[in-house]
């Protein structure tokens, strides 16, 4: 139960309970408008009925041929706020407008090796792991090479019939972080 | 361009783009010489020069390229690249523009000269531009350009309304004869709803919304179904909407925007005027679309609550939206008095406590609930609330008593008075439970949050509360602990270590509260909101032992982003017209004047300057830059609005109702406008008196009486201003060949035809009256600093008023600075010359007392106050289980900390004042 809607530049100025935390980064300002000023409908916030931010989500649309996918590039919710299905949510949206907007054929996002949560919470939404990649966050937090490589995780839209963005043991499949954009 | 040209500019470019000046500067002087005036050669060293930060050469090079007109694509560029960082918006605009003019087709730089224009927002002309670019290139694009000037320029208030209407008029008339429709893109539509409902044609803007295009791009837009939802409402189509929302929760839609919807259709009063509708804002209206009548109120509160428990039923705790609406709805009835047969609010809230009661968040659900209890139902609500037995053996226990904890205490002031003792028997029994619970979390990892770090937050509240009830020092102290021990389990538990940074600051500890906001990590736009948690009234804590300037470096940085804001926000307008994301341009333009406007951004400023000049001897008044000063100071004026963005939520109130941890634990009352207004002018005066420039006096003592931003130091401090510039500066105005007579108190500007500054004669005795009352705010600093020393008032509020003195002192010093040496102004043995050196030593003497006392408090942060100190909070590890030594390393930390403090500024102000 929250207002979902679309992020806004000046909900930077209130997402200071969401980003003051250990799994999620705070960037530049061009960072968060490059999103806003291409794909504002990947973006969106959860709000609370008290009106602070609960979480957000931030993501795009790219590649070309088959390999055209939504990419999710920021979830996160508050703490105070986990487990209400707040990230749910905000997932359903993006594959919703990958798959009705931007006609992709997957969802793809990268997660923290050691990021067991959202791991899990990411196979419950129906994705799997496509491939690990090595040393994709330079600098870990204290936990060794699970903290430094990602996991590319993916999820078939409807236009991905052959569900070609499926694999099995992708885990098993390195790549470098230098190949990946 | 030929290409023996290009293959000269080529080594250039190389330079440039490796960021190689010295080596660009040669290539272009080298050039330069065979042919002085080519242009692009001379924008590239502009551009060299820029980087280089040799910024005066760089625009005084640009000024004599600019004279030239120049109209090629490369010298535009290199121009525009150099221009920019240099602030120089408008010449990039007149550059284009002339460009633009001479090269009518050149689609490239008509839309650098739109963009320029839309940087400092010259809608008229970006109109023309668009419009002209539109009709040349005939690309679509260009007429949305137009378009989006042209709601700007119509947003714009300063715009008179007759002008509004027809600018509308015409784009919409534009609009409606194009040829590719706007629903292609859902940005371009959004647009062209935007120019009807600036023209207030709801009718137009609804047709397109329900026709198939328009209902599609609904579909896949919250933000247009936002805006279909406000069409909705301004034609009172509640029947309508009431329907929609219906629907959508029915197919389980759970936004809770939805159930707005829905709740708010069901209580609105029926169109009054025989079923006709009318809109909120009283305008007549042209003829509603045929709309639905809506069923009496008790017909839709019934809808709605089947709605709500029919989905109850279904979800189970899945989600909390049906609950949540069955508790708004049952508010609103109370409020509008309708019978609705359900179960009182009190029992619902019961209801709903049991089911969510392991969320969170299901405090914060609640509150409002609460809030609208009544006194019978309060009591009925705190008895359901104490018959639950405090558990904590497992997390869902945890979060179940977390959150019965935080709604008893919220109304904890219905128990009677608050007692200190009571708040902090509370505290302790929060600590037990805090202790109980710590094992749940034993195995996390140390950057992971602990499940009980709520419970010790409360307990340091509570404490808080105690010590605001009766300000006894042992309260405050036991709060460090348990925030430094909730620390130690849970290092990325944020509001533990912004409350104590918070605590560190009243007690003085201002090393540890940089210490602890360091280590909140925070980055770019947070230092905006966030900045203020050590940098509020920080000139307190930075006068300090020479070479410490760690308060000046952290203004500095946080001040990073307004410069970052600038060229960030302003590329990102530009991508949004590229990308034509119409809906984000009026966001991006107010989030780029917000953080331009910043009041922090001005706040950090003053306190910049206060501890610059507080730090530094005049005599070094070139390194202290006063020119730039006195233009920074002139802008926080000129502000047509200074918006306050700072995050005052980021500390989780967890108080009573009625009482705020934020008030509880700040330096003094809020400073907001009317403070960066006064300190500004104050400084202003203060460094234009430095250079000879003067103003006639203002008194700003009486401009501040009903104001309540100001602390008892700051008032006295403003007075003092008033009282300097009515002993100096009508002698100091004077020009200097008519001095001698000035000096005499019998000058008479008039009588030669120079400027009267002041409508009264200035007299000797006024003068020195006014030197009197300068010597005595002094003199009553040091009673006051005497008497806070007395009470064993808060370190902070100590270093408040020993600062405030030195503030003092810097304005006199600012002030007789001109006259410390005889001049032609104010003669040796006159006695107008002799009270300023009088005021001098007097101030110095006092300066020199603070000082000494500083130090001797230094010394009272040694062994026997830590000793004080583990005795006041005994009762941590008696009844807590703190480790003695744990209690022993807080306290000593913390008055190591204060001892530096004390010390530093006592050798600052020896340092300063002499
Ligand atoms: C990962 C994260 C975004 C999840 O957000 P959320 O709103 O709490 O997730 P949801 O409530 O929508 O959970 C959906 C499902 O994921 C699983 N899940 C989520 N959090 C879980 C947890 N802490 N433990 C176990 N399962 C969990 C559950 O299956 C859950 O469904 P359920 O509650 O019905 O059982 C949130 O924990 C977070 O912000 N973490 C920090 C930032 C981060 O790691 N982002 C991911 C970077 S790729």
């Amino acid at each position: 139960m929250s207002v979902l809607r679309p992020f806004r530049a000046t909900d930077l100025f209130r997402f200071n309970n969401i980003n003051l935390d250990p799994w999620t980064e705070t960037y530049s300002i061009s960072f968060y408008l490059s999103y806003l000023s291409r794909w504002p409908d990947m973006c969106y916030v959860q709000e609370a009925p008290n009106g602070r931010l609960m979480g957000y989500v931030l993501g795009k649309a790219e590649g070309g041929g088959q390999e055209f996918h939504g990419h999710v590039t920021a979830i996160t919710v508050s703490p105070q706020y986990r487990r209400l299905g707040l990230a749910r949510g905000m997932m359903r949206l993006i594959e919703q407008i990958s798959d009705e907007v931007y006609h992709a054929f997957f969802v793809d996002l990268f997660v923290r090796c050691q990021n067991k949560i959202a791991k899990n919470m990411y196979q419950g939404l129906g994705y799997s792991v496509w491939r690990r990649i090595i040393g994709y966050y330079g600098t870990g937090m204290g936990g060794g090479k699970d903290d430094e490589d990602a996991f590319d995780m993916r999820k078939p839209l409807s236009r991905d019939a052959a569900r070609r963005s499926v694999r099995a043991n992708g885990e098993l499949v390195h790549v470098s972080a230098h190949n990946v954009t | 361009m030929d290409p023996l040209e290009e293959r000269q500019l080529k080594p250039i470019y190389a330079a440039l783009e490796t960021n190689s000046l010295k080596s660009a500067l040669q290539h272009c002087n080298k050039l330069l010489k065979k042919r002085p005036n080519w242009d692009v050669v001379k924008a590239l060293k502009a551009l060299a020069l820029q980087r280089g930060l040799k910024t005066d050469e760089a625009s005084a090079l640009c000024d004599e390229i600019l004279k030239n007109k120049p109209s090629d694509e490369s010298t535009l560029l290199a121009l525009n690249l150099t221009l920019r960082p240099l602030g120089r918006h408008q010449d990039i605009v007149t550059l284009y523009d002339d460009a633009f003019k001479r090269h009518p087709d050149n689609e490239e730089i008509g839309a650098q000269a739109f963009l320029a224009m839309i940087k400092v927002r010259s809608w008229k002309t970006a109109q023309q531009v668009g419009l002209k670019l539109w009709k040349t290139v005939k690309h679509d694009r260009y007429l949305y350009w137009y378009l989006m000037s042209v709601t700007q320029q119509a947003a714009d208030p300063e715009t008179p309304d007759a002008m509004r209407k027809v600018l509308l008029n015409v784009a919409a008339r534009y609009l409606a004869t194009a040829d590719v429709p706007s629903w292609v893109a859902t940005d371009r539509f959004y647009l062209h709803i935007s120019v009807l409902l600036g023209l207030d044609d709801v009718e137009t803007a609804r047709q397109l919304m329900k026709s198939q295009k328009g209902e599609e791009l609904c579909r896949n837009s919250l933000a247009l179904e936002q805006t279909r939802a406000e069409l909705a409402q301004k034609v009172s189509d509640w029947e309508g909407e009431r329907r929609r929302a219906r629907g959508k929760i029915e197919q389980g839609d759970f936004n809770w925007t939805i159930y707005l919807a829905l709740l708010d259709s069901t209580f609105v009063a029926p169109p009054s005027v025989n079923g006709q509708a009318v809109p909120p804002d009283g305008e007549a209206e042209k003829k509603p679309d045929a709309m639905e009548e809506l069923p009496p109120v008790p017909e839709r509160v019934s809808e709605a609550q089947a709605v709500f428990s029919k989905l109850v039923a279904s979800v189970g705790r899945k989600e909390r939206a049906p609950s949540l609406g069955l508790l708004e709805l049952e508010k609103r009835v109370r409020a509008q008095q309708i019978a609705s047969g359900s179960p009182a609010l009190v029992d619902q809230m019961t209801v709903y406590l049991e089911k969510f009661s392991e969320k969170p968040c299901c405090f914060d659900d609640l509150k409002p609930y609460v809030e609208a209890l009544d006194e019978k139902e309060l009591v009925k609500w705190t008895d359901h609330l104490r018959s639950w037995t405090p558990d904590v053996t497992t997390l869902q226990a945890l979060e179940t008593t977390m959150n019965i904890q935080k709604l008893l205490r919220y109304r904890q002031t219905i128990e009677g008075d608050l007692a200190p003792e009571k708040e902090a028997e509370q505290a302790f029994a929060y600590l037990k439970l805090y202790r109980d619970a710590l094992p749940l979390g034993k195995d996390l990892r140390p950057v992971e949050l602990q499940p009980a770090d709520d419970f010790s937050f409360l307990a340091a509240q509570a404490l808080i509360g105690a010590w605001s009830l009766d300000h006894q020092l042992k309260y405050l102290l036991q709060a460090v602990c348990v925030l430094e021990y909730g620390l130690q389990k849970s290092e990325k538990a944020y509001p533990l270590r912004l409350l104590l940074i918070c605590l560190y600051r009243l007690l003085g500890a201002s090393s540890l509260c940089l210490e602890h906001y360091r280590a909140t990590n925070v980055r770019t736009v947070q230092h905006d909101t966030l900045s203020w948690l050590v940098l509020n009234r920080a000139t307190t804590f930075s006068t300090c032992a020479s070479g410490d300037i760690s308060y000046l470096t952290e203004c500095l940085e946080a001040s990073a982003i307004y410069a970052d804001n600038w060229t960030e926000t302003g590329e990102m307008i530009t991508k949004a017209f590229q990308y034509e994301k119409y809906s984000q341009i009026p966001d991006f333009l107010n989030f780029e004047e917000l953080i331009e406007n910043s009041l922090q951004r001005d706040l950090i400023r003053i306190e910049h300057l206060r501890m610059t000049l507080t730090h530094e001897l005049l005599n070094n008044v070139e390194m202290l830059g006063i020119p730039q000063e006195i233009q920074d100071l002139e802008l926080n004026l000129q502000r047509k609005s200074n918006p306050d963005n700072r995050d005052f939520s980021i500390i989780p109130n967890l108080q009573p109702l009625g009482q705020d941890i934020l008030r509880q634990t700040e330096l003094g009352p809020q400073s907001k406008v009317a403070w960066v207004n006064v300190f500004s002018k104050i400084y202003l005066r203060s460094l234009r008196g430095l250079s000879n420039v003067h103003i006639a006096p203002e008194s700003f003592t009486s401009s501040i009486e009903g104001s309540e931003e100001f602390t008892k130091a700051e008032r006295a401090v403003i007075t003092l201003s008033d009282d300097l510039l009515e002993w100096l500066a009508p002698i100091a105005a004077l020009p200097a060949e008519r001095d001698s007579k000035a000096a005499n108190g019998h000058s008479n500007s008039t009588e030669s035809g120079s400027k009267t500054l002041f409508e009264t004669e200035p007299t000797k005795e006024v003068a020195l009256e006014a030197s009197k009352r300068v010597t005595q705010f002094f003199d009553d600093q040091w009673a006051e600093m005497q008497k806070l020393v007395e009470v064993d008032a808060l370190p902070w509020e100590i270093l408040h008023i020993a600062s405030i003195a030195l503030e003092g002192f810097v304005l006199v010093d600012l002030v007789t600075y001109p006259f410390k040496v005889p001049s032609g102004r104010a003669k040796k043995g006159d006695p107008v010359f002799q009270s300023v050196k009088t005021v001098r030593q007097h101030a110095v003497d006092a300066l020199r007392k603070f000082s000494d006392e500083l130090t001797r408090l230094s010394h009272d942060c040694g062994s026997k106050p830590l000793a004080d100190f583990e005795a006041l909070c005994a009762p941590l590890v008696k009844d807590a289980e703190f480790k003695p030594d744990f209690v022993h390393r807080v306290g000593k930390k913390l008055f190591e900390s204060r001892k530096k403090m004390m010390e530093g500024m006592a050798k600052g102000i020896v340092r300063r004042c002499t």
